[in-house]
């Protein structure tokens, strides 16, 4: 009579499981402690503070006083200049090559459009310094050519690939019937596409949207070397070819020069909470959103 | 020991609260062969899953009564203990993409029960019961997926075989087989049937009779499987006492022993 | 005058994408351009001087390669582990949870990471400055990628195969060793590649908790911080009045993208392997 289930074997198999979940607890234990870590640090400052934190406008280590605004208004101009330029022209291409473009072209296509998603971002902030910088200073006779607009534009460059990867993504999942259903109705290939595709794609376009928003948010390097590192609002508030700061510029900057457990110090966290929960929020929702679309096909 | 090997009792299975199979009663004695027949889905092949408790998993899967191997009940035992000395083998043969010889042990390497030399020689024994060792001794490391249908049911019941369970489940093990391969299996089985207590799921009447001891048939009650006759093989294909298998061994065309057909028979 | 409406918009959309397609082959070609002048062999083989107005990249590269293994045998075991946990043994409810955990990590932003391993790694743990605090961030960093690319490996296997083994009497443990490991290994690899061509270009998370500028050839003890490419770029980009040193920031640019870019074609590589595998 053969022994079933040999005592090894049970051992083993416990040891495996008490393993397993051990890494698992570990994986959401890191997850978590990165929250944790950045909320209790901050914690001192949003005491102190409370709302002049975000509200404040001045940012001074000397006097004890941190007010996020001009970080908060330079990321929000940075984000908003970099959306308006990726996302015409993302969209365009993500139109362009899902509808239009013939099926042998589409992988160059694919190719080109992501071709630059995997360039550094430190090598965005080197081309904006080498060229784009001292282009805009000379030619609009600007005092320093690092402004908000340069690193808008900059950012915009560097969410095209995936906000035009993941909308083609999401116009080549809407099934063929609809545009069938459109030529059908003998509608040419614009119309169908405004009538037909587009709102079919809805939420895939808006979760590319998303993703390439908090992308540019969290965006640090390239920012910070573009962008001017000055506390300051714009003021008018369209005037963008100024000096400014970002969130990520910000913490860049001053991270490590802040004494830790000091006021500064606290603050800085306290940006970093900021930043961390808008960003994963976007991200979060941008996925939600195109698991959503997924799961009603 | 006891002389029953598989024995259910009021055993009844649903799934998502349909009863699926229902208050099955049976006892398979062991070193024998019982066929399961029965319509095309109803339930056969549930049975045989619900046996080796392989839907266990599964959400809104529920058993009831008792199934004991060898007179221990099956709730009692872990299921990989039980799958251990109930074998199974699915309608649509499984290999693993690995080579032959490695197919053939899977089960012993991986549970431990043997290594080296003494891995490959139980390989070659098993792959031998399964009447596949002339066909593939000179090729054992060539991946197992260069087989044909065929050659990879053999593998799998080699492979099912070199655990060396006290019972095997079959599901319609030649379903998708040729003339050649299936006759090579029915050999097999008229061997291993002297050693093991099997379960034979089959459509094919004709495969029962060539090689049932016993026959057990499950006929569709508004949805459920019930097994409403069992009793030796030559008995219930020439003298089924119940009406519906008898419309059931018409209808699949079984030819009598005497020129009049099952339903004739019945009714004389 | 539909035709014609038509045609402008075709019009209107091909100018508008037209920067979309335009664009990586220009930046591309002016960052080859730009770094073939700097590279050549000495470049590549020789330590920087002269605060990098001087000299090559020898160390960088190598600190790069340190860290972005590190990171590898950081975020690979806990990754595969984290793929089979969730395929195996866990419950709709808990991998829901996980699942959540790995997006979160993944959306959190650069710099923040490298906050986090300050705070974390460098003081809280006292790892100091070093290059095992960079590959522990790193790792973190593409954890979720790893993990993700794992799962989805495991989730190919066909379920019958899963089953075949269980029904010869396998344990979890044996099934996982025989069917779900082996399956896994090679999405865990293409997730891996992807991560780290993410991770070699990575600076926030580096530059103040594992890379320094200068001082450090190739660290000897697990205390040694460590010099890198990223770090050498951005730290030569602030001094772009200087040509000399511009140049070299060009040239290890184009390394660190050249880098990447083999990274990124290995994972490509490996993926259409993992596809043939699973389908052998």
């Amino acid at each position: 009579m053969l022994q079933w289930l040999r005592p090894a074997e049970i051992r083993a198999e416990k040891a495996a499981k008490s393993l397993l979940l051990a890494a698992g607890a570990l994986g959401l234990a890191a997850a978590a402690a990165v929250v944790f870590f950045i909320g209790v640090e901050s914690w001192p400052a949003w005491r102190e503070q409370g709302a002049g934190l975000i509200l404040g406008g001045e940012w001074s280590v000397g006097e004890g006083r941190f007010g996020a605004l001009p970080m908060l208004a330079g990321s929000a101009v940075v984000t908003a200049v970099a959306f308006a330029a990726a996302l015409p022209i993302g969209l365009s291409a993500a139109i362009l090559t899902a509808e239009f473009l013939p099926a042998r072209s589409r992988p160059l296509a694919r190719f080109l459009l992501e071709a630059l998603a995997g360039v550094p971002s430190v090598v965005y902030g080197l081309m904006g310094i080498a060229v784009l910088v001292p282009w805009l200073q000379r030619g609009l006779g600007l005092l320093t050519g690092r402004t908000l607009l340069t690193g808008g534009l900059v950012l915009g460059v560097m969410i095209l690939p995936t906000l035009a990867a993941v909308a083609e993504d999401a116009l080549r999942a809407v099934a063929r019937e609809k545009r069938e259903a459109g030529w059908a109705l003998g509608l040419n290939r614009i119309e169908t596409l405004l009538h037909c595709v587009l709102p079919e794609a809805r939420a895939g376009i808006a979760a590319a949207g998303l993703l390439s928003l908090g992308r540019a948010l969290g965006e640090t390097i390239a920012v910070m070397l573009l962008v001017g590192s000055l506390d300051r609002l714009p003021n008018p508030w369209y005037d963008w070819l100024v000096p400014g700061q970002t969130l990520t510029s910000k913490l860049g900057r001053e991270a490590v020069e802040a004494a830790v457990g000091s006021p500064q110090y606290h603050a800085l966290a306290a940006l970093a909470l900021i930043l961390l929960v808008v960003v994963a929020g976007l991200t979060l929702l941008g996925q939600r959103l195109s698991r959503v679309e997924g799961a009603a096909r | 020991m006891p002389d029953a090997i598989l024995e259910f009792e009021g055993f009844s299975a649903a799934w998502r609260g349909r009863k699926v199979v229902g208050d099955v009663h049976w006892t398979v004695p062991r070193r024998s062969l019982c066929a399961l027949v029965g319509p095309s889905g109803v339930g056969k092949s549930t049975l045989l899953r619900a046996a080796a408790r392989l839907n266990d998993g599964l959400p809104g899967w529920r058993t009831e009564g008792q199934l004991r191997v060898a007179g221990v009940p099956c709730a009692d035992f872990a299921p990989a203990e039980l799958r251990r000395r109930v074998g199974y083998l699915s309608q649509k043969p499984v290999v693993f993409p690995r080579s032959i010889l490695d197919n053939a042990v899977f089960g012993l390497r991986y549970t431990g029960r043997a290594a080296g030399a003494r891995l490959v020689d139980a390989g070659e024994r098993a792959l031998k019961s399964a009447r596949l060792w002339d066909e593939v001794k000179d090729r054992l490391g060539e991946s197992a997926l260069g087989l044909s249908v065929g050659q990879q049911q053999r593998l799998c019941l080699a492979r099912a075989l070199a655990v060396e369970p006290q019972a095997l489940l079959l599901d319609e093990p030649t379903a998708s087989l040729d003339a050649v391969s299936q006759s090579a299996v029915e050999e097999t089985l008229r061997e291993l049937k002297t050693r093991l207590a099997i379960i034979l799921v089959t459509h094919s009447v004709g495969q029962a009779r060539r090689l049932a001891d016993s026959i057990a048939y499950l006929h569709p009650d508004e949805g459920t499987g019930r097994l409403v006759e069992t009793g030796p093989a030559a008995q219930v294909l020439d003298r089924p006492a119940d009406l519906r298998l008898c419309g059931f061994l018409a209808a699949a065309g079984e030819p009598s022993d005497n020129g009049r057909n099952p339903m004739e028979r019945r009714i004389k | 005058m539909r035709r014609l409406r038509e045609s402008a918009a075709l019009a209107v959309l091909l100018a508008f994408a037209a920067p979309a397609f335009l664009l990586p082959p220009l930046l591309l070609g002016w960052i080859t351009l730009r770094g073939a002048a700097a590279v050549d062999w000495d470049f590549l083989s020789r330590a920087s001087a002269d605060f990098g107005a001087e000299g090559g990249v020898y160390y960088q590269i190598l600190g790069t390669g340190v860290l972005i293994a590190g990171a590898a045998l950081a975020a690979g075991p806990l990754a595969w582990a984290l793929a089979i946990l969730r395929r195996v043994y866990l419950s709709r409810a808990n991998i829901r949870r996980l699942d959540l955990a790995l997006y979160v990590l993944n959306g959190v932003p650069s710099i923040v990471f490298g906050l986090f391993g300050y705070l974390c790694f460098v003081h809280a743990l006292g790892l100091g400055v070093s290059w095992p605090t960079g590959s522990l961030i790193l790792g973190l960093m593409i954890l979720p990628t790893a993990a993700v690319a794992a799962a989805e490996g495991l989730d190919a296997v066909p379920r019958e195969r899963i089953e075949a083994a269980e029904a010869l009497g396998l344990l979890p443990w044996q099934v996982i060793r025989s069917v779900h490991g082996p399956a896994g290994l090679p999405a865990l690899a293409t997730g891996l590649a992807l991560g780290l061509a993410r991770a070699a270009g990575e600076t926030a998370p580096i530059f103040f908790t594992a890379a320094v500028f200068s001082g450090v050839d190739f660290p000897r003890s697990w205390r040694d911080p460590v010099v890198a490419l990223p770090t050498h770029i951005f730290t030569l980009a602030q001094e772009a009045a200087d040509p000399a040193a511009l140049a070299n920031a060009w040239g290890a640019a184009l390394v660190l993208v050249a880098l990447i870019g083999s990274f990124s074609a290995l994972s490509w590589l490996l993926r259409a392997r993992a596809r043939g595998a699973i389908h052998a």
